[in-house]
């Protein structure tokens, strides 16, 4: 299946701090101030409730082959961007069509458990991806070999050092290459050795992958990685062009 | 697998759903899809057994023992004396509580059952109804384990005495059916606002001794009457009954039908108006 993100003025509002309570309080007289800050997306007022817009009026299409970086300053919207591609939350106006399977790698803790053997969190965090009994065997071998844990792979996930723990996590989540790949700025995974292995790795996957969308601050990373950049400024589209042209 | 996840997570499109029948679509889907992630939920559930029992001396024989020790404690305080012979006050009691600890978990944990998932709701794309699973998949094993403490004590006091005692077995599975909308309701309701947790907390609190669970409704008490009116008493007598007195009650099970129908009708309805708005909420 050819893998395809069309996104037409995609926007996202949040309100921001209302209390949602079976009492209800006593409501403030007169008018809220709107709330103020250089970082973070737009306030503004809807029915008289200050919302937050994090994401304003976003178009763009990523075509198989596509690499897009998204930066910008803390606040400007990438993760949400992100999730918002992920369709874990879902969009106030615009439209957002995907075609194919979406790998979203926000989190590269998610689900392990500390109790269990490192073994054990392989066969959990592939469950969690929605694979097969049948590719989780197939994968196994390799991920432990990739990791480089050895027998530590049958100890508790908990005695791992923050860095053996990150090198599972890496091993398993490049394991299978996905059709539309997200990721939330987390290379760093392990020792210098391992991050040169993981680098690697990464490319390969970036080059096998389908559509890539990554945020990171990271600039030369997205120069090697990314063939297209989206600067994102309070929620809004600042530039959107080819690698090039967007990070000098 | 693979393509029931799919279908939830790669959708088409996602459209500016507004009508009733797409939200209601939507949700019934994700309720779906959250079953088909079985062995996810199952092993998940699993995990939380272990890690309760784990670097334990007798391990999961801690919640057999927890149950006989609670069973002999209420027997001694309120099973002596009372009414009834002691041998089916016994039987009475075990089946109650084990009707209960499936019950009251589920209702308390329903809360929260989304709010204590912020990582995986914001980290994955797993459907929401997958949480409902996993809770009522883990209350059930742990609820099996302290069956084992009770069917010990059932078959020392005597019961069952009749085949009918296996009509309790469809009684665990529409408890489990029951389970999934009840998560569904109090877990949308708990992220839109966290004071229903403070309220279900204490309304059950109470609600186990308006049950009868440690008591029995002897026929002209006002007791009789408590628990006509209490509806979980229903949900503890289709249960109970088959294996106390060997027969099928057949007007608890059609009052639980319409409990547990109404439960599934409101819960998809909620369900779908809030599903979208829950990650915001966590």
């Amino acid at each position: 299946m050819k893998s395809s993100i069309i996104a037409e003025n995609l926007s996202l509002e949040y309100r921001m701090h209302k209390k949602r309570r079976i009492i209800p309080g006593f409501k403030r007289k007169g008018e809220i101030p709107l709330p103020q800050s250089t970082v973070g997306g737009d306030f503004v007022f809807s029915r008289k409730q200050p919302k937050l817009r994090a994401l304003n009026d976003l178009s763009f299409t990523l075509e198989p082959g596509d690499r897009l970086g998204l930066i910008g300053a803390n606040g400007a919207g990438k993760s949400t961007l992100l999730m918002v591609l992920a369709q874990i939350y879902q969009p106030t106006a615009g439209r957002l069509t995907v075609e194919g399977r979406v790998d979203a790698l926000f989190n590269i803790g998610l689900g392990f458990r500390p109790e269990a053997t490192g073994r054990r969190n392989i066969v959990l965090r592939g469950l969690i991806n929605g694979w097969s009994s049948k590719l989780i065997a197939e994968r196994m071998d390799e991920i432990i070999e990739f990791s480089e844990l050895g027998d530590f792979i049958d100890m508790p996930y908990k005695s791992y050092s923050q860095g053996m723990a990150a090198r599972l996590a890496f091993s398993i989540a490049t394991a299978v290459t996905p059709e539309i790949l997200l990721l939330d700025e987390w290379i760093g995974a392990g020792d210098t050795d391992f991050q040169k292995k993981a680098k690697d790795r990464m490319l390969n996957l970036v080059e096998d992958a389908g559509i890539m969308v990554i945020a990171s601050h990271n600039h030369s990373l997205l120069k090697q990685t990314c063939n297209r950049i989206l600067h994102l400024e309070h929620g809004r589209i600042l530039k959107l062009g080819p690698v090039d042209e967007v990070i000098a | 697998m693979e393509q029931s996840l799919n279908n939830l997570t790669s959708a088409k499109e996602v459209p500016p759903a507004n009508g009733l029948a797409t939200l209601v679509g939507i949700a019934l889907q994700d309720i779906v899809a959250g079953a088909r992630h079985y062995r996810l939920w199952l092993a998940l559930a699993k995990e939380d057994v272990l890690d309760a029992y784990r670097h334990t001396s007798i391990g999961v024989l801690w919640a057999v023992f927890s149950f006989s020790f609670y069973t002999i404690s209420i027997v001694l305080v309120f099973g002596l004396g009372a009414s009834l012979p002691n041998k089916l006050y016994i039987a009475h009691l075990v089946t109650g509580l084990l009707a209960w600890n499936f019950i009251s978990p589920i209702v308390n944990q329903g809360v929260t059952v989304f709010t204590s998932q912020v990582s995986y709701i914001k980290g994955s794309k797993l459907p929401l109804s997958l949480f409902t699973y996993h809770v009522m998949a883990r209350n059930l094993m742990l609820d099996g384990f302290a069956a084992l403490g009770g069917i010990g004590f059932l078959i020392w006091s005597g019961y069952p005495s009749s085949w009918v005692a296996l009509a309790a077995l469809p009684a665990i599975g529409f408890f489990i059916f029951t389970a999934i909308p009840v998560q569904l309701l109090l877990g949308s309701l708990g992220a839109y606002t966290r004071d229903v947790k403070q309220i279900i907390e204490n309304v059950m609190r109470s609600v186990f001794f308006l049950t009868p669970v440690i008591w029995t409704a002897a026929p002209g008490t006002h007791r009789e009457i408590i628990a006509r009116y209490n509806p979980f008493t229903s949900y503890i007598e289709i249960f109970r009954i088959p294996i106390l007195e060997g027969r099928i009650p057949w007007d608890n099970w059609l009052e639980c039908l319409i409990m547990t129908g109404s439960i599934w009708a409101v819960a998809v309805l909620i369900f779908a108006a809030t599903r979208r708005h829950i990650v915001f909420w966590l």
